[in-house]
């Protein structure tokens, strides 16, 4: 058995779980210093590797991580409640248009809360990022 | 199974694992936390879209052998190779003197063998992680990394060698 071979066969060894040495290792090994020492350090090596552990996920992170579909959720109901706002405000608008269309004390009266209430929801559309974000 | 709730369940079953792995390839803590909460993002999103032509367990994987790789080569994290200059080796954190005793003094030799794994090319990297920290087989690695499990054998072996150096190089006893 050479050098090559002892090592390649040696690794092979380590991949299937054993680190004994062979016969043919051993009778190798007591004429070669070097190969001994490869067998020792390797075995070792092999043994620290297997005795790897988990460390511990920061909590903060392990939060983060759980917090994507929350996340997602708000985010989803955010998008829903602006295309409804959007349609509501076009519908408002028309009905605006409407009323001034067709002048009454009760149609501008109706207007003019109308135009109240565009003015509020442009001003809550405008001012809610400085007031509501999201921490992703 | 809803996605919220099969989503919380790969967190609870991978977050450990996609989070040591990270830290195994990346080296740093910091990088490993990005990593492991953009791959939860891209499972998350990609949950939905998930046709089950591999197992789940094997698309996790893939998405985060892949991200810390594509992070580790954008970061430019130094790699060592077999014919590097031993005077030139450096680690992530710290450059360790030839010396044993500043070594027992400043780090556990676990932590000392995490750093070194972090600096091997990052297909052996991840064969070494997934098989000595997973205790995945060849086949199982060969699926996630997309090769052929001779090339799986050939990177753990390579990998190991390279440690063995590493750690003489360094002059750190085993």
């Amino acid at each position: 058995m050479t050098c090559e071979e002892l090592r390649l066969e040696f690794q092979m060894l380590l991949d299937s779980g054993g680190i004994a040495a062979t016969e043919q290792m051993h009778e190798h090994t007591r004429t070669c210093l070097a190969c001994a020492t490869y067998l020792q350090e390797h075995r070792l090596l092999h043994t620290q590797l297997q005795q790897l552990e988990y460390e511990p996920v920061p909590e903060i992170l392990q939060n983060k991580i759980r917090n994507i579909a929350a996340v997602h959720h708000a985010k989803q109901k955010n998008i829903f409640l602006e295309i409804l706002a959007d349609l509501g405000f076009l519908a408002a608008a028309g009905l605006v248009r409407v009323l001034y269309a067709h002048p009454s004390p009760v149609n501008f009266l109706i207007a003019t809360v109308l135009v109240t209430g565009l003015l509020a929801f442009f001003l809550i559309e405008f001012l809610q990022p400085y007031f509501f974000s999201y921490n992703d | 199974m809803n996605i919220e709730k099969e989503y919380n369940a790969l967190v609870t079953q991978y977050t450990e694992k996609v989070f040591n792995h990270a830290c195994r390839i990346l080296g740093n803590r910091e990088d490993a936390e990005e990593a492991t909460y953009d791959v939860f993002l891209r499972v998350y999103y990609g949950l939905k879209d998930f046709r089950g032509e591999a197992q789940l367990s094997t698309w996790i994987w893939r998405i985060t052998v892949n991200l810390c790789l594509s992070r580790k080569r954008k970061k430019n994290i130094p790699t060592q190779t077999l014919n590097d200059d031993p005077s030139s080796l450096s680690f992530s954190d710290t450059t360790l003197e030839a010396n044993p005793e500043l070594w027992t003094q400043h780090h556990e030799r676990r932590e000392y063998l995490t750093d070194m794994i972090s600096t091997l090319p990052e297909r052996e990297a991840a064969v070494i992680t997934l098989f000595y920290l997973e205790g995945m087989g060849y086949e199982e690695i060969a699926e996630i990394l997309q090769i052929p499990s001779g090339s799986v054998a050939t990177a753990l072996h390579r990998g190991r060698e390279r440690l063995h150096k590493l750690m003489q190089q360094t002059k750190v006893q085993l």
